[in-house]
């Protein structure tokens, strides 16, 4: 790439990124510092001074850490059987593994607690009391991200699997070279660029995650600290404070995870053009292979099994048992037929898709510069990209409302009803939303785009450059569909966590006409008694919605994704 | 080929369902041209959609023309209050003059008496009448104050009443071999109780704060009375505002005593949660035994679960009676409408929306039981509202929040200079030392329980000596004295050393 490009690429990517991200972040963290109109270090003298913050930023990385590891342990061999070995059902199994990344908020927990509280679908099997959501807790929060996230890791180490060239492995084998030891000295070099991409992802979403601590109790960990300031009554400058610590931290986590581990990508010149013969198996061999799928998806799509039939079980009849002691259909029909719901359907989609196509667009260029320039500052570029997964989204939010708030009350904006209609979340806020999704889903597309960038040689760029290709038409012919697999990964994971997404969706979706899904779900969820079941149907909506979104995708986009699943 | 065929006929029914069960929206005449209201609520949608129907067709008979009500929702009750605050700024500034400020929104309705009252002290609420010129027949059915709680104010109006008590699980008191079930908070206490208790977080509502405050405030009495003054002493003593030291003593311990009342319970709490539903979804499904929850809440639930399983009492002379308040927000783009919806809201038509039961020829409600209680006094005996309309017996003494707010005198030079306090305090104790707590209090119950171990008892229950030793006399001046952010880190540091000596005295 030239110098003078990706200069070009590296400024206008980060002005893009210090407008959308940086401004409302900033807008939002300096009420931490400034107090009164006076700047202060108060606050953040007071994140360290208290002994408990510290000991919750410690928890943090104990949980990013042994969540990261639990979920390579996971991801990697299933990533690995289902590139490898062609087995029966491999294409529903190798789609299944990937639908827990797609649990509605709210619900989820819903559908967590009937399966594991104490008067719970797995004690009444079993004759328990076991208190399995109290118990343990630190281990619990663990256990709950690691089964929760292991498809992030899985599709990315699935997509770079898919990238590597057989000719190298061949090599091996014809070198002596086999099995474990082909595995550690060819394979997972070469797939490094995956399995970094997918950890950078998974450490940093479990350092940062709330959900699943809150569900389990467990609160002495960062992100519950900055929730319970946020959500304090009367103002308050130090949750902002600890907000940026966390953020300092996450970045400084990022970067040396990024040293440590990032720097071994190994570029392959004839990159997927042709994938190795994977191994048939059948009968008792191939029912080996498919068992770690099955054990994986059952234990992880228990929440989902208890969304799925808290929907369709009679307000309160599911008690002491392992099944519902009364069906009906009657909360599906509330919930799809709520006035809400088919514009709301239609709102998430439209959100959703925007801030993909966004996402891919800003993610490429990132990727293009931190990969294939040479700019001594292209690392602080990387890592900004990183930083929006670890920031809560309440902060975004509010970031946003006070950017709206600020031109709502512009006289150019108030004279003129399409800037209104721009600019002010209160008459519309789908600019606003999909910059929040787009965002907040940013990490997805970079990582992906980063990791098939470095499987990826350049020469093959420089061959296109050589012929007289503009970088334009480099990127369009020959860039993007080597990495098409990796960029309907991240897209994928961008478009579905789109869809789920909740803290800007709740604050900037203010009226009916603008909510997306997930503020429906919430809607419904608020139902005071029924709530939970309705919202559980309309969660289970969702959830077949992006279960065939994904297969769907898999299938029109047949070869590439089949790269991708190895089910073509 | 089939296959794809088999996805695409998948996703085709499923986009297709929403449109086969859409409901057609209820039948509104109104047209574009006609009014529109703008009101930001964390209200939910069975809330909203009653009153902007009960609303549109009040205003049609009386005025003439139907309204659209446009609800403006995002999230809870903090967050509304950030939001006003944050566009109340931002429109300040563009304006530079606090009289000609607007939000864009006419009322807030809605969260706790609280919330409001902060409201109002930003400059983000007015008074919906001018002075002397309030609607007296309208506002005379409801008190100013009752037991403590404010209902209403020249900018806030009450509209709702809610209590705080207690929800308990019938299944999960006989598994545990509780022989009778909590009626007192001081219940609460007990080791059985250990890891089971819901407790709604006082540290995030106005409300929940205001109930943890009626807990104390119930023990200082307790406390008072044992000391031999009886409560014509009592009335005396508050009058004047002070009384001989035995008195002034006893209030200090009682104080105390109230503070570790609430400390065993956040010893016992699974967690604290500022979800206002989750406490009741947990009783009832027996992940917790018994939790600290607001009325309705409960109620609902309790119903939900089939009568039998989950019950909600109010502790009496424990608990005061808040309310959910309406206020009218500056420069109200549509003010005259807005003052028509209060108007509305607060008439004896609008209060029948929140305790009417759908389905019923009587019934001012289309489609959901709001199972909440009005907030006017001619809602119960002795004028009772017609009770065949009704989905609770109000005319029942333990629902009735006339006499649940009768039952409970509070005392204001007792704890209410102490609010913010108390606030910090129990986020110190209970929630920053959480962990330890649990730990000392778990260690305790498992050699012999409070009873045999007097002296970790003592560690658990002892109260911070930094920055300054705490006490009911001192606990004001030093939250005035010093930052927020210093003596919340020492309190935390006293009270997790105080649970780790604790601790290690049972162990020794």
């Amino acid at each position: 790439m030239k110098r003078s490009t990706a200069w070009i690429i590296f400024a206008v990517t980060l002005v893009v990124l210090g407008v959308l991200f940086g401004v409302p972040l900033v807008t939002v963290l300096s009420g931490g510092f400034f107090v009164n109109g006076r700047f202060t270090w108060r606050y953040l003298a007071g994140v360290f001074e208290n002994p408990i913050y510290a000991a919750g930023l410690l928890n943090s990385l104990k949980i990013a850490i042994g969540t990261t590891t639990l979920v390579t342990l996971m991801a990697l061999p299933l990533a690995w059987l289902g590139n490898r070995f062609s087995f029966p059902g491999q294409r529903w199994w190798s789609g299944l593994v990937l639908v827990p990344m797609i649990l509605p908020p709210f619900v989820g927990a819903i559908g967590l607690q009937q399966m594991l509280g104490r008067y719970g679908a797995l004690n009444s099997a079993f004759g328990l009391t076991v208190d399995w959501l109290s118990q343990g807790r630190y281990a619990a929060v663990i256990a709950l991200q690691a089964f929760g996230l292991y498809p992030i890791m899985y599709l990315n180490v699935a997509a770079a699997l898919a990238n590597v060239d057989p000719a190298m492995e061949e090599a091996a084998e014809n070198l002596g070279c086999r099995g474990w030891q082909k595995f550690r000295r060819i394979t997972l070099p070469l797939i490094m660029p995956g399995v970094f991409a997918g950890g950078t992802l998974v450490f940093i979403w479990s350092f940062t995650e709330l959900g699943t601590p809150l569900i389990l109790n467990y609160t002495r960990c960062a992100p519950v600290q900055v929730f319970d300031a946020l959500k304090e009554i009367g103002t308050n400058p130090f949750p902002y404070a600890l907000v940026f610590v966390m953020l300092l931290a996450s970045c400084l986590l990022y970067l040396g995870g990024r040293w440590v581990f990032g720097g071994q990508a190994y570029a392959m010149q004839s990159k997927a053009a042709t994938t190795a013969a994977a191994r048939k198996v059948s009968g008792l061999r191939g029912w080996l292979v498919v068992a770690p799928f099955v054990i994986v998806s059952f234990v992880a799509l228990l929440p989902h099994l208890g969304v799925v039939l808290t929907s369709f079980c009679v307000p309160g009849s599911w008690y002491q048992s392992v099944l519902p002691g009364s069906w009906t259909t009657g909360n599906l029909r509330e919930a799809l037929g709520n006035s809400m719901t088919v514009s709301s359907i239609g709102n998430s989609l439209l959100y959703s898709s925007l801030a993909m196509a966004v996402n891919a667009i800003l993610g490429l260029a990132i990727a293009w510069v931190v990969v294939r320039s040479e700019l001594r500052f292209r690392g602080v570029l990387d890592a900004v990209a990183m930083l929006p997964l670890a920031v809560p989204g309440l902060v975004l939010a509010f970031g946003y409302l006070a950017i709206s708030a600020y031109f709502a009350n512009q006289e150019w904006v108030k004279a003129h009803p399409v800037w209104q209609t721009v600019l002010d979340i209160r008459v519309n806020p789908t600019l606003f939303l999909v910059i929040a999704y787009a965002v907040r889903r940013l990490p997805y597309m970079v990582r992906s785009a980063v990791a098939g960038l470095q499987q990826t040689s350049v020469t093959l760029e420089e061959a296109s450059a050589n012929l007289g290709a503009s970088p334009m038409r480099t990127l369009r012919r020959i860039t993007v569909p080597l990495i098409t697999a990796n960029l309907i990964a991240g897209g994928l994971l961008a478009f579905a966590f789109s869809m789920l997404e909740v803290s800007d969706s709740l604050m900037l979706a203010q009226r009916a006409d603008f909510f997306p899904i997930t503020k429906t779900i919430y809607e419904l969820f608020q139902l005071i008694g029924t709530g939970k079941y309705i919202a559980a149907a309309l969660g289970v909506w969702a959830m077949a919605f992006l279960a065939v979104t994904i297969l769907g995708a898999s299938l029109m986009l047949g070869k590439k994704m089949g790269q991708l699943f190895r089910a073509g | 080929m089939i296959r794809h065929l088999a996805i695409l006929l998948a996703a085709g029914i499923i986009v297709a369902l929403p449109f086969i069960f859409r409901q057609a929206d209820q039948q509104t005449d109104w047209r574009p041209g006609d009014p529109v209201l703008t009101i930001i609520t964390p209200h939910s949608a069975a809330i909203r959609y009653e009153f902007a129907q009960a609303f549109s067709a009040w205003h049609k008979q009386k005025y003439g023309r139907p309204v659209k009500i446009d609800w403006l929702n995002i999230g809870g009750t903090t967050e509304i209050s950030r939001y006003l605050v944050s566009q109340f700024e931002a429109a300040l500034r563009a304006t530079g003059a606090t009289n000609a400020v607007s939000v864009g929104v006419d009322l807030f309705f809605g969260g706790g008496e609280y919330d409001h009252q902060q409201a109002f002290r930003h400059g983000l609420t007015v008074p919906p009448w001018p002075d002397g010129q309030e609607p007296r027949n309208l506002l005379a059915a409801i008190p100013k104050t009752m037991g403590g709680e404010t209902w209403r104010t020249s900018t806030l109006f009450g509209t709702a009443l809610s209590t705080f008590g207690i929800c308990y699980n019938r299944d999960r008191l006989r598994d545990l071999g509780v022989a009778a079930p909590p009626t007192q908070w001081i219940d609460l206490t007990a080791p059985v109780y250990f890891g089971q208790l819901g407790v709604a977080d006082p540290t995030k509502s106005g409300s929940i704060a205001k109930a943890f405050e009626m807990i104390v405030q119930q023990q200082i009495c307790e406390t008072v009375r044992a000391a031999g003054f009886t409560d014509e002493q009592i009335d005396e003593y508050e009058a004047c505002g002070h009384g001989p030291t035995a008195y002034e003593a006893a209030i200090a311990r009682g104080w105390e005593n109230g503070l570790h009342v609430v400390q065993l319970i956040g010893a016992n709490a699974r967690y604290f949660t500022d979800s206002a539903g989750k406490v009741p979804i947990d009783v009832g499904a027996g992940d917790a035994a018994a939790g600290l929850a607001i009325d309705f809440y409960a109620r609902f639930e309790a119903e939900v679960a089939g009568g039998h399983r989950m019950v909600y009492v109010t502790p009496r002379g424990g608990s005061s009676v808040s309310c959910d308040p309406i206020s009218l927000l500056r420069g109200a783009p549509h003010r005259q409408l807005a003052v028509r919806f209060i108007e509305f809201v607060l008439s004896a038509d609008g209060q029948r929306l929140w305790n009417d039961r759908p389905g019923l020829s009587c019934s001012r409600v289309k489609k959901y039981a709001l199972q909440r209680l009005p907030i006017r006094r001619d809602f119960y005996p002795p004028h009772p509202y017609p009770q065949s309309c009704s989905t609770d017996d109000l005319a029942d003494p333990a629902i009735d929040p006339y006499v649940l707010a009768a039952a409970f005198t509070y005392r204001p030079r007792w704890t209410a200079g102490h609010f913010n306090v108390h606030r910090d305090l129990i986020r110190a104790m209970c929630l920053d030392a959480g962990p330890e707590l649990h730990t000392a209090w778990a260690a305790i119950i498992a050699h012999g329980g409070p009873a045999r171990q007097p002296e970790p008892m003592a560690w658990l229950q002892r109260l911070p000596d930094r920055p300054e030793p705490l006490t009911w006399q001192s606990a004001r001046a030093i939250t005035k004295k010093y930052d927020r952010l210093d003596y919340l880190r020492d309190w935390t540091e006293c009270f997790r050393e105080n649970y780790r000596q604790a601790r290690e005295r049972v162990m020794r």
